[in-house]
């Protein structure tokens, strides 16, 4: 299978390649070291049509295409995996939640602000407990009238705080445990919904993560997505969607350690010559090189998959599974070319190395990739 | 509502060229084109008197047979519409082949009340072709502009010359070659990119420009291209006073002239 890109592809990749290093990588660090939500970055990321990139264009989207839009992501990622996650949380999760569920009346009203930036997606689905609706403090939505009144505790919500417009899970029918749970979009600006505190993370720093609370939080039913006892679907087709782009971002984040550490071997010289020069130190490049390469192939084939409406489940399960192990042994080896200089923490080495574990562990709530790829081999 | 031509030329991005450390030879096989750097200056400030002025912009370029490639990355900066003449033979066209083929081109379509260029390719860097074209044409150059404003059919070019800068205007049709400094070539936003798909593009034949066989015949030929490569000089000073190894240090740094 040939992944040649076509020409808007390619100029879509430079036209973010050119972004990236024009307004992102400059202040990549700064982000991570104050760990504060990059509003200047989202609101020209927006001016560039980054937050409608894929979605239609009746919408105000771009109606570029998925594999555009992880083309994208893996460019923002080979500078900042935050800004990525930022973007992944909007773009992949809250608006393709929107427009894949959504009727027309609630895409009218959310899908255009969310494609032209007006507004930021996220995604509430985590809770305290085990699962998202098990815990003591599980988000239940009971329904009074015409509305739904929302009580509960989310937690690790990414862009929380910050969004606008949160796609939010809850119980309908506490009875039932998850196939009791459903969708809502909620304005981050509704009386009851409030953030109790921002979560300090190891990495992905500066996307935001809090905790929110929802306090008789009042929802109208026009504003229910999909169907009542959907909500465990829609949360694990956007998160699927959405693992996708999270192999982008760790292959982002693997190639741009991986040249880092090319850069460095070339230039350190030890025992007289560049390590570099060295089998052990060149058969770890190689070995991170191939991995990045396959993970890359299957990473566009299966945003190929989403684009053209094909099933993508088994496949976006396997490109979290692959692209997670290999961005996170890539940035093992990276550390270990680099030593002492990629250890320490004003280098990106280090940077990239804490943010890929945050690449790799979310959105596997839902399911673990594994169980997907089992249950579609064995169905 | 002016009417502008920008010229620009497709080059091989030099970040993508590698020097093979034997031979010094240079490795373009994995290397890509990316429209010339002034040259986006000339095609944004055309962008910008258009959106200023009212006006339109058509785009121009000639080169080998990849310059098609270049056609909807020079669309989504701004130009409504490009016509290109590529042909494989015309790799190593040199400033002299390009101003005479682009010459050919502009009569043919007809005039412009501005014709932007950058001023010097990123590869040869001639600074040759808008002070040619400007002499086939019979119209004013002005070279090196770093400000561009129009007043009706008058230019108004500032113009940065070594240690000042000059103030010149000129009626009429004129050709103008900007330096980097004029303004930030703007990121193409996606929409902009998917947009170009739809605008027009139009090859010229070089047949249809009645050149003559001497007017695409190079005037300068590369014999040879090679890498250059600075080579440390590793000089040690290791006298026993510290002084001593201050004073060669700048005694050295003085004889390379950096001091």
């Amino acid at each position: 299978m040939s992944y040649a890109l076509t020409e808007e592809q390619q100029l879509i990749q430079q036209s973010a390649r050119e972004f990236t290093q024009e307004y992102i990588e400059p202040i990549a660090s700064v982000i991570d070291h104050t760990s504060i939500h990059p509003s200047a970055v989202v609101q020209l990321m927006a001016e560039h049509d980054f937050l409608g990139l894929y979605l239609p264009e009746e919408f105000g989207g771009a109606s570029a295409g998925y594999l555009s839009y992880v083309l994208i992501i893996e460019e923002i990622s080979r500078v900042s995996g935050a800004v990525a996650s930022i973007l992944i949380n909007h773009a992949s999760l809250a608006a393709y939640s929107v427009n894949r569920f959504g009727t027309a009346a609630q895409k009218q009203a959310y899908l255009s602000a969310l494609c032209s930036g007006e507004k930021l997606g996220a995604f509430a689905l985590t809770e305290p407990g085990a699962a998202p609706g098990a815990g003591v403090h599980k988000v239940v939505a009971a329904k009074e009238g015409d509305n739904y009144v929302l009580n509960g505790h989310k937690c690790y919500i990414p862009n929380g705080g910050v969004a606008d417009v949160y796609v939010v899970f809850a119980l309908t029918s506490p009875e039932a445990g998850v196939k009791g749970m459903s969708a809502f979009i909620v304005d981050g600006n509704t009386a009851g919904l409030t953030v109790s505190r921002t979560i300090g993370k190891m990495g992905l720093r500066g996307c935001q993560s809090a905790e929110l609370i929802f306090e008789n939080v009042i929802v109208s039913n026009r504003n229910l997505l999909g169907a009542e006892g959907a909500g465990m679907k829609i949360a694990q087709q956007a998160q699927l969607a959405a693992n996708v782009a999270e192999g982008a971002q760790a292959i982002g984040i693997a190639q741009a350690a991986m040249d880092d550490a090319v850069r460095y071997g070339k230039q350190r010289i030890q025992f007289g010559r560049p390590i570099a020069a060295f089998p052990a130190i060149q058969t770890m490049l190689a070995e991170m090189a191939t991995n990045i390469y396959i993970a890359r192939l299957a990473v566009y084939d299966a945003a190929s998959l989403i684009e053209r409406g094909e099933p993508f489940m088994k496949e976006a399960a396997m490109v979290k599974l692959f692209t997670g192990r290999v961005g996170q042994s890539a940035l093992i080896d990276v550390i270990q070319i680099e030593g002492g200089y990629g250890y320490s923490q004003e280098m990106i080495a280090s940077r990239f190395y804490r943010d890929i574990k945050g690449a790799v562990i979310n959105e596997s709530s839902v399911e673990f990739p594994e169980k997907v790829i089992a249950k579609d081999l064995l169905a | 509502m002016p009417k502008i031509l920008v010229c620009y030329k497709w080059v091989l991005d030099e970040q993508d060229i590698k020097i093979n450390s034997g031979n010094l030879s240079l490795d373009s096989s994995r290397a890509k084109y990316k429209i010339s750097d002034y040259d986006k200056n000339a095609i944004e400030e055309a962008t910008l008197l258009m959106e200023a002025y009212e006006g339109n912009v058509d785009a121009l370029t000639f080169g080998s047979d990849k310059v098609k490639q270049s056609l909807k990355d020079a669309l989504s900066r701004g130009p409504g519409s490009v016509q290109w003449i590529g042909d494989a033979a015309f790799e190593q066209a040199d400033a002299f082949v390009t101003a005479n083929v682009l010459a050919a081109a502009i009569r043919k379509n007809g005039t412009y009340d501005l014709i932007l260029c950058g001023e010097g390719s990123a590869d040869s860097y001639s600074q040759q072709v808008a002070p040619r074209l400007a002499t086939l044409l019979g119209i004013p150059v002005i070279t090196f502009v770093q400000k561009l404003c129009m007043d009706g059919s008058r230019t108004i070019a500032t113009r940065k010359l070594g240690d000042c800068t000059e103030v010149v205007e000129v009626e009429g049709p004129a050709v103008i070659s900007v330096l980097p400094e004029i303004n930030k070539p703007r990121i193409p936003s996606l929409k902009q990119v998917m947009a170009a798909a739809k605008k027009p593009s139009q090859e010229i034949k070089l047949a249809e420009l009645e050149l003559s066989a001497e007017d695409i015949i190079p005037k300068t030929v590369s014999i040879s291209v090679k890498g250059y490569i600075m080579n440390r000089k590793n000089i040690l000073f290791k006298e026993a006073s510290q002084a001593d190894n201050v004073a060669k240090l700048v005694a050295s740094l003085a004889q390379e002239g950096l001091c």
